[in-house]
């Protein structure tokens, strides 16, 4: 029963899976359910799954009467987990409320391999503004009067540090960059870290700004003090009206005993100007600051329906990044399409530096045509009044699309340069097949073995006759040398004294098997002056080649004594030969 | 039964009007590719090891959709061929068509040994062996009739060393091609499991046309390595062997 419960288990676990293999995960979340009129809510669609490379249009829930979409942006994420792909996208969507009270966001909705997902709906609470005047005036006043109420209780030590936040300017136009600060001012030494909290600046744009973190002494206030600056963001404002910045909140620790203190900054009031209806260019960008526009094109000669890139280059100070797109005159010459955005920016006390638009530029028709004129209208805080930047059309040559030799020959590089892999094919088939070739493993083969194995066998029989030709050889003349003193001994004790007669005989036998054993060369049969010229050129000693010719005559000359003289002589010979081999043995 | 009476039929009028080389080249030029399959395979089983062969259904296979089967086939006419380009050339295209990424930087020395060693079939090698033993035979020879001996104890020193460099190779190549099996995976998507049996856990997954390194095999199941060094044992009809 437990056996089959756990195969049932498997059974649905594995029916899931192959079930939902295929599936997206399709969900929306907000940053706040809470939100007042004037601030802006992040709604993002989260889309996962395996493969979401090719999605369909997303259909939005309906935002009208609700909120205004104010941008939207995609965000793609690949990740790769236990052998596992998982793709995601993420579409943000920027809106502003346009009503209070409790609105429902609806499902968005996708058609995905013949099946609908929609997304959770999510409720949010729109609360009324805070930013008019009297809610300003009123907050502000409660900013200093909660400071003058904790004087008292820790005066002595809130005028040696307190937190300051700043604006560089508190009217602006809408769009136009201010500059928010939060400083430390401190007299006394801090016992650790200082942490902080800025408020969240509902109603502008943010963008970072890089803080001094260095300390720097000040004496604005009369008295010395360390400051440091905490942070600094650049604001930029969406709508018209009074924007309070709420206050911003520092915690320090003064000594171990007394905890963390919570120091707070005043709120700050600032005046949002309209940018003015009169002179407003069709089509404003809604760019304020200061800009100008440069362009470079990749080329000045294309084939038709080949393409060229055209990089745009809108530099100088305000907020570069709001802008997605620049305007172009739109006529049936070319398809331009936005290819990707590149920014190059400083935020050190402005947003300031350059964004970068790439355009492919493919001219449809052919001859003496002109890119199209890139125009931008921004507004100008400085000087109170819009501007237009454009760049003039460019002329360029489009050959048909037929004559790209012609370009070739025009071109400065040599034609062999230009060549270029279209597209990746297969290589051809081989043809006409040779079906008669065959591969045969040679190692499976007997023939070949045979050969090999009988080659192996015929270097082995030659190594084995160079052995015995030249290496035996030697080693049995070695051999017959180290053994001839003893062999020579056990010859001599082992003759029979009783025959004096062929003692004398076999003892000149041994002596001269001795020395031919020692010298390598046989000596039976060769005559004394040869023994002792072979003897002198085996290099014994003139002494030790008389010695043994000695012997050898006195056993010649015993051989043909009187048998009783000889007889007598034995004992004595016996003892000479086997000197003599000893003197021999140290000799050769 | 019907594919065996369409490919006997195929052959056959190919024997009659035409080769069934020329007819699948046929196949393959008016992109009937399932066709040019079906009669390079019936080639192939009444010619096996002919590179060209391998190389033809190679292509057929890729054009027809078949990645795995593609990859085995080239593989196999470049132990048959190791030097054609034609062969490299279409097993690099068919390679960049496989979805996984799994190949781990090999040190230059050792790509280039490889590299070297696998520009050689074993046959050749074979042959290399027999002309040494014949050179040592012709040495030896020389050696007992003591003909030139300072010349043949440098040219006893140089076989020796020649020996020994060829030795590395052709001991590399034997447990290359022989000693180590690899595989092609054939089928489009695998779970790599932990272990032989579908109750064990997944580990990654494979697809079609992986290569990789066979291990051992199990009660169906054959443990697998991949070039990244990962482990794990798929079903043994998932994959061909090379």
């Amino acid at each position: 029963m437990k056996k089959s419960g756990k195969v049932l288990f498997f059974g649905i676990l594995l029916f899931q899976t192959l079930l939902f293999a295929d599936d997206l995960s399709f969900t929306a979340r907000v940053n706040s359910q809470r939100l007042s009129l004037s601030s802006y809510l992040s709604y993002e669609v989260v889309i996962s799954g395996e493969d979401i490379s090719s999605l369909p249009k997303l259909t939005l829930p309906d935002f009208k009467g609700k909120f205004d979409v104010i941008s939207s942006s995609k965000q793609s994420s690949f990740s790769f987990s236990n052998g596992q792909v998982s793709n995601s996208e993420i579409r943000k969507f920027s809106l502003l409320p346009v009503k209070t009270g409790d609105i429902i966001i609806g499902s968005a909705a996708i058609k995905y391999k013949g099946k609908t997902y929609k997304t959770n709906i999510i409720k949010v609470t729109v609360m009324p503004p805070v930013s008019s005047s009297a809610a300003a005036n009123n907050q502000a006043a409660a900013a200093q009067t909660s400071q003058a109420s904790k004087k008292p209780k820790n005066n002595k030590q809130f005028a040696n540090i307190f937190a300051d936040a700043k604006v560089d300017k508190t009217s602006v136009y809408v769009g136009e960059q201010l500059t928010f600060n939060l400083k430390l001012y401190r007299r006394l030494r801090l016992f650790s870290d200082i942490a902080f909290e800025i408020p969240e600046f509902n109603g502008f744009w943010v963008e970072p700004l890089e803080a001094n973190k260095d300390e720097s002494l000040d004496r604005t206030t009369g008295r010395r003090f360390h400051v440091r600056e905490l942070e600094k963001k650049a604001l930029f404002p969406l709508k018209p009206g009074t924007i309070i910045i709420p206050k911003s909140r520092v915690g320090v620790v003064i000594n171990m005993f007394e905890g963390q203190k919570l120091l707070q900054s005043k709120a700050i009031k600032v005046s949002v100007k309209p940018l003015p209806e009169v002179g407003k260019p069709d089509g404003f960008s809604g760019l304020v600051g200061e800009f100008q526009l440069h362009g470079a094109l990749s080329s000045r000669q294309v084939s038709e329906n080949n393409s060229i890139t055209y990089k745009v280059t809108l530099s100088g100070r305000g907020n570069l990044r709001s802008i997605e797109n620049i305007n172009y005159e739109k006529d049936g010459t070319f398809k331009i399409y936005r290819a990707k955005v590149e920014d190059k920016l400083q935020n050190v006390s402005v947003i300031s530096g350059e964004r970068i638009f790439s355009y492919i530029v493919i001219p449809k028709k052919s001859g003496e045509v002109s890119v199209p004129s890139f125009k931008l209208s921004y507004f100008s805080p400085e000087d109170k009044q819009y501007k237009v930047i454009s760049l003039p059309a460019v002329p360029i040559r489009v050959y048909e699309a037929d004559t790209t030799t012609q370009i070739e020959t025009e071109s400065y590089l040599p034609s062999s340069q230009k060549l270029a892999v279209l597209t990746e094919d297969l290589q051809y088939l081989r043809t006409p097949l040779d079906l008669s070739q065959h591969y045969s493993a040679l190692d499976k083969g007997m023939l070949f073995m045979a050969l090999l194995y009988f080659n192996y066998l015929a270097a082995v029989c030659l190594l084995l006759a160079i052995i015995k030709k030249y290496y035996w050889k030697t080693d049995f003349k070695a051999l017959r040398s180290k053994r001839a003193f003893e062999s020579a001994v056990a010859a001599v004790n082992a003759l029979d004294k009783t025959n004096t007669g062929h003692y004398l005989s076999q003892c000149q036998t041994i002596i001269l098997d001795f020395l031919s054993d020692k010298i390598g060369e046989s000596l039976l049969g060769k005559t004394q002056p040869e023994i002792k010229s072979i003897l002198l050129e085996a290099k014994v000693s003139e002494y030790v080649v008389g010695q043994v010719i000695s012997v050898l005559d006195k056993l010649s000359f015993l051989a043909y004594a009187p048998d009783a003289e000889g007889k007598s002589q034995l004992g004595q010979v016996d003892s000479e030969i086997k000197a003599l081999f000893t003197q021999l043995k140290e000799t050769l | 039964m019907i594919k065996r009476l369409v490919l006997i039929v195929l052959i056959l009028s190919s024997i009659v009007w035409a080769g069934p080389s020329e007819i699948a080249e046929k196949h393959y030029q008016d992109k009937e590719y399932k066709e040019a399959v079906t009669l390079y395979e019936g080639l192939l089983r009444m010619h096996p090891g002919n590179a060209g062969l391998l190389y033809n259904l190679g292509n057929s296979y890729l054009k027809n959709e078949q990645l795995g089967l593609s990859i085995t086939m080239y593989r196999k006419a470049l132990l048959i061929d190791p030097r054609s380009k034609t062969i490299k050339t279409n097993l690099g295209l068919a390679r960049k068509l496989v979805l996984d990424e799994t190949s781990a930087a090999q040190a230059p020395l050792m790509a280039w040994f490889f590299g070297f060693v696998n520009t050689f079939t074993l046959n050749e090698f074979y042959c290399v062996l027999l002309f040494f033993v014949l050179l040592l035979n012709g040495l030896l020879v020389a050696r007992f009739l003591d003909k030139k001996p300072d010349l043949v104890r440098q040219c006893f020193i140089a076989w020796g060393i020649g020996m020994a460099l060829f030795l590395i190779f052709f001991v590399s190549k034997i447990n290359y091609d022989s000693v180590s099996r690899n595989g092609v995976l054939i089928v489009k998507k695998i779970e790599v499991k932990s272990g032989p049996s579908e109750t064990l856990p997944t580990l990654f997954y494979i697809h079609e046309g992986v290569e990789f390194t066979l291990l051992k095999t199990v009660n169906g199941w054959s443990e697998i390595q991949l070039s990244n060094g990962y482990n794990g044992w798929v079903l043994e009809e998932a994959y061909l062997s090379i």
